[in-house]
């Protein structure tokens, strides 16, 4: 049996937790506590609904962290042996991811399922990102109140669009009173609602305009930017000094990628107390200058601009090249929280409106 | 009340009309929440650019060792270093100071235009004020700071509430020893956080510990407080070498702790509180209380502070004959 | 799910010095599993990631040929921590292979063609498998003319320094090893590679080029192979970058739409100039 379309009431949220709650763990916005701003939050697993919090602002970090933490223990050894490999068997409920990081796991299923490169490569697959996703059911949340520093239309997303979710719930009226609106958007998704279909109660027919009409406001509320020809003109520009102009001020502080929902760079290394240890995974950042340093003590991009123009061009243009996307979807994080307020789309606009030939 | 930025316009676009500089570091609008943002200039015509108003906070230092940096010299073909301007407060020339005396550029290729401080905003103390609103554009004023929000209200904040805890305290807001002072109003000297630092000091070593603990299981190890300091200039940070390898490089607790004690440590003698790690830190972190308390256990020990003064040695690099072994001969005493 | 992270268990058979400065080491690995064995099924150009367990990991071209079976071959130089460890090791030690990764040389287009191969320093050893593989009496006939170039800065840098001779030895293969500067002793030829191999001026037509070497080798190499008249897709290189998963996810690797580990790490000339010069 499968669910299309229903109606959760406030009330009943917290019943939905804890029937996800037997099986499953439930993650959703929780305010951010110690070190936020009001109204900031993160992702957390939540045991019940008054923990949540869902807020105009996006979480602080991305929705990648449930699925590609910052440290996983890729397997232990001992002895020179391979002791254990930790499989992903938890099934996960994620609730309240906005549209822009939903449609960002889009491109993080491609990277880690390897079909993110040419064909004729071998496909490797991630299974510690498999699993989880696997074992994973994405309840986006659409936007009604887009921020300034948002711009998911500009990159083909939409605040209430259902690229990577596998339901989408949108607000009937005012947040945290009305209903929700619950809508599936995959065969995952309809499972789930018929799952729980006791806690819904039928939409009206005029549900679908309605939502429609409201999507449509809350698109209207964002420029679109115009970065058609961006990716081409990157790719004729890599000699330019607009990279040096763009790159100037940058710090390398890397909180860009961290806070990114589809920077996907790691590290591996071995940690070890005696002839025990572990190979840990860690993010990483191509925004550090010793990322591409090699053992010779050559280093391929040794300025800020080529590192920088590495960002760039991997989110507008290399990804369109390998996973046939813009990997960028616009939610503003970077935007929000670089310590020197670089804005990716001013950079875009530079590389886009750059008169410098080749150096 | 003056209107900084367009003296500092003014006498910028002089000095590049005077070919004395080759680049200026200074402000310029930004894109996020009304707020400016550092920019490189390197001509009278991009003077236009500069800004100046409450949201200035950063530490402008930090762009001084990348900008004198370069390969080592064949000698007697030396490329000359560039000549650099920089438009600072207080804090941002006490840490070009502590900076030359490291030796990382010599003071006379530098020109420092000085802005006396009234001290600069707080974003969080902002946010929390409009309850998380987005600022769609702000004016500085006296007493006030208007606010017009992105939902169209407008709201007038008391400045005072809205500065930042370092502004608040700061003992140094009129930079001395620079080559341009602009004429304007500074705020009233603070007694730099001393209620601060002496009421976590007076907290039993076992809840400094706790709270030190509490603060840093937050750290996601992206090492913006590093990149955002002034006086963190390591090529190869510690944290980051495997040959050995001095610390993990994962958010297990005792890796991100260590490496936060041993980068505050590293600052002893040289952080002049100016909160930049803490603003960049993406979760929001209290590095206040543990950067202070290293700066003022350097007070009581050494008697110094990182201040404007080119000539004082600083002291965790100089070595009398007279100073104390006690933390050899008797390493027990407390 | 097959585990891409994980090694496959391996025993260090032997353990060989290459060179003078003693800071390159061939090591003879052996699967412990025989189904690991089976299944690490490899063409030369390909590598490996060298796992040690407490140190990490360190990509090394295999410098064996499939038509050796039983063992691989690395000859990996002394640079850091993991392969520090690697050098202090012995045989009897056992540690961990992932692989094989990356394009091999692109045997389907070599068939049937003159094979010229320019080659410096320590890059040699993937040539090592290739040139092994090609003299293999299965395989010989399917290839034409081998003409070699190996110049190392001194006599005593040369690898494999036994198996050169008895190449030397044979007739269809023309092998030139060649020193940068005279030295006592050396009675062979003398010149940097490019220069060498100019002056021997193999044919382009029909031929395909492989050349392995320092940045500062290829640069000066490329320019005498397209003079001789060969084309951007009859040029063949491989390329080392800093790696660390070796199957295109965490990003070390990535120069412009490409993960040397996954599209590479050999290229054609023609698709090197397509790509950023990040490498």
């Amino acid at each position: 049996m499968s669910m299309d379309r229903g109606l959760l009431a406030v009330k009943d949220l917290d019943a939905l937790i804890q029937a996800v709650g037997k099986t499953a763990a439930f993650l959703a916005p929780a305010a951010m506590g110690e070190g936020g701003t009001p109204r900031e939050t993160v992702f957390r697993a939540l045991s019940s609904a008054e923990e949540m919090s869902l807020e105009k602002v996006n979480t602080r970090l991305s929705v990648k962290g449930a699925f590609f933490p910052q440290r996983e223990t890729l397997m232990s050894f001992e002895a020179g042996a391979i002791v254990d490999a930790p499989a992903h068997d938890r099934p996960l409920v994620i609730f309240g991811v906005r549209p822009c990081d939903a449609k960002s796991l889009l491109f993080m299923d491609k990277v880690f399922a390897g079909q993110a490169s040419a064909p004729g490569n071998v496909t490797h697959e991630d299974p510690y990102y498999l699993q989880r996703r696997k074992g994973s059911v994405v309840i986006a949340l659409a936007c009604d109140e887009p921020c300034a520093s948002c711009f998911c239309t500009s990159v083909g997303g939409h605040p209430y669009g259902t690229d990577g979710a596998d339901i989408l719930a949108s607000r009937t009226g005012a947040l945290g009173i009305d209903p929700l609106l619950l809508e599936a958007v995959t065969d995952k998704g309809r499972a789930f609602m018929a799952e729980h279909a006791a806690l819904l109660t039928p939409a009206g027919a005029d549900a679908p305009a309605a939502r429609e009409a409201r999507a449509a406001a809350a698109a209207a509320t964002m420029p679109i930017l115009d970065f058609s020809g961006v990716k081409e003109k990157a790719d004729a520009s890599f000699e330019s000094p607009v990279w040096d102009r763009i790159a100037r001020i940058c710090l390398g502080c890397g909180v860009c990628t961290y806070v990114c929902p589809t920077c996907h760079c790691f590290d591996i290394t071995d940690e070890t107390v005696g002839s025990r240890g572990i190979r840990i995974r860690t993010w990483d950042a191509c925004q550090y200058p010793l990322y591409t340093m090699h053992a010779s003590g050559h280093n391929p991009r040794p300025a800020k601009r080529a590192r920088m123009r590495q960002r760039i061009m991997h989110k507008y243009s290399y990804t369109v090249d390998t996973a046939g996307m813009v990997s960028c979807t616009g939610c503003g994080r970077c935007v929000r929280h670089c310590p020197v307020n670089l804005d990716i789309r001013q950079m875009l606009a530079a590389v886009k409106n750059d008169p410098g030939a080749a150096q | 009340m003056r209107d900084l930025a367009n003296d500092i316009r003014m006498i910028a676009k002089d000095l590049f009309d005077q070919k004395r500089l080759d680049t200026l570091v200074g402000f310029e609008k930004g894109s996020a929440g009304a707020r400016c943002r550092p920019v490189l200039i390197a001509s009278a015509a991009e003077a236009r650019s500069l800004a100046w108003d409450a949201t200035c906070s950063n530490n402008l230092a930090v762009y001084l060792p990348f900008l004198f940096q370069r390969p080592p010299q064949r000698k007697g073909a030396e490329i000359p270093l560039p000549k650099v301007g920089f438009v600072v407060k207080g804090c941002d020339l006490r840490s070009i100071v502590a900076l030359v005396k490291e030796k990382q550029a010599p003071r006379e290729n530098l020109v420092l235009i000085g802005v006396p401080c009234r001290g600069m905003v707080d974003e969080r103390k902002l946010a929390a004020a409009i309850d998380g609103a987005e600022i769609a554009s702000l004016e500085d004023g006296d007493e006030k700071i208007a606010a017009a929000l992105a939902d169209g209200r407008s709201v007038s904040l008391g400045r005072e509430e809205m500065l930042q805890d370092a502004c608040l305290t700061c003992q140094q807001p009129v930079p001395e020893g620079v080559d341009v002072l602009i004429e304007g109003e500074a705020r009233p000297v603070g007694d730099n956080g001393d209620s601060l630092v002496k009421s976590f000091a007076a907290l039993a070593v076992s809840e400094r510990w706790m709270r030190f603990q509490q603060e840093i299981s937050r750290c996601i190890r992206c090492y913006a407080c590093r990149q955002a300091c002034p006086t963190c200039y390591c090529k190869e940070c510690f944290a980051e070498m495997n040959s050995p390898a001095w610390i993990g490089v994962s958010t297990e607790l005792t890796d991100a702790m260590i490496f936060h004690l041993i980068r505050i440590f590293h600052q002893a003698g040289r952080c002049v509180e100016c909160d930049a790690c803490m603003r960049a830190c993406p979760m929001g972190i209290d590095l206040r209380t543990f950067t202070k308390k290293i700066a003022a256990d350097v007070r009581e020990l050494f008697g110094f502070t990182p201040g404007f003064d080119l000539e004082t040695p600083p002291p965790l690099v100089t070595f009398t004959e007279d100073d104390s072994q006690e933390f050899i001969t008797e390493p027990h005493k407390t | 799910m097959k585990n891409p992270y994980a090694p496959m268990p391996v025993t260090i058979q032997d353990v060989v010095i290459e060179n003078d400065l003693r800071d390159i080491k061939t090591f003879r690995l052996v699967f412990d599993s025989e189904e690991d064995r089976r299944a690490f099924s490899y063409l030369p150009g390909q590598f490996a990631e060298l796992s040690l367990f407490g140190r990490g990991e360190s990509p090394i071209g295999i410098a064996s040929s499939p038509t050796e079976e039983g063992h691989l071959l690395f000859s990996v130089k002394r640079m850091g921590v993991v392969t520090s460890e690697l050098h202090a090791s012995a045989p009897g030690r056992r540690m961990g292979v992932r692989g094989p990764m990356g394009h091999p040389f692109p045997w389907d287009r070599l068939q049937g063609r003159d094979i010229v191969i320019a080659s410096g320093g320590f890059a040699f050893t993937t040539l090592r498998s290739a040139i092994t593989y090609m003299l293999h009496g299965d395989n010989r006939a399917r290839f034409g003319k081998i003409t070699v170039v190996y110049g190392v800065r001194e006599p005593g840098e040369l690898l494999y320094k036994d198996l050169l001779k008895q190449w030397q030895g044979r007739d269809d293969i023309s092998f030139t090893a060649t020193i940068d500067r005279p030295k006592d002793g050396w009675s062979g030829t003398v010149g940097l590679v490019p220069n060498v191999l100019k002056d021997l001026a193999p044919a382009a037509e029909g031929a395909v080029a492989l050349v392995c070497g320092p940045p500062i080798m290829i640069k000066f190499t490329i320019p005498v192979l397209l003079e001789l008249g060969f084309g951007g897709e009859d040029i063949v290189l491989s390329l080392e970058n800093r790696m660390k998963c070796g199957i295109g996810k965490c990003g070390r690797c990535n120069v412009g739409p490409k993960y040397v580990c996954l599209d590479g790490p050999v290229f054609t000339w023609a698709q090197l100039e397509t790509l950023p010069a990040e490498y």
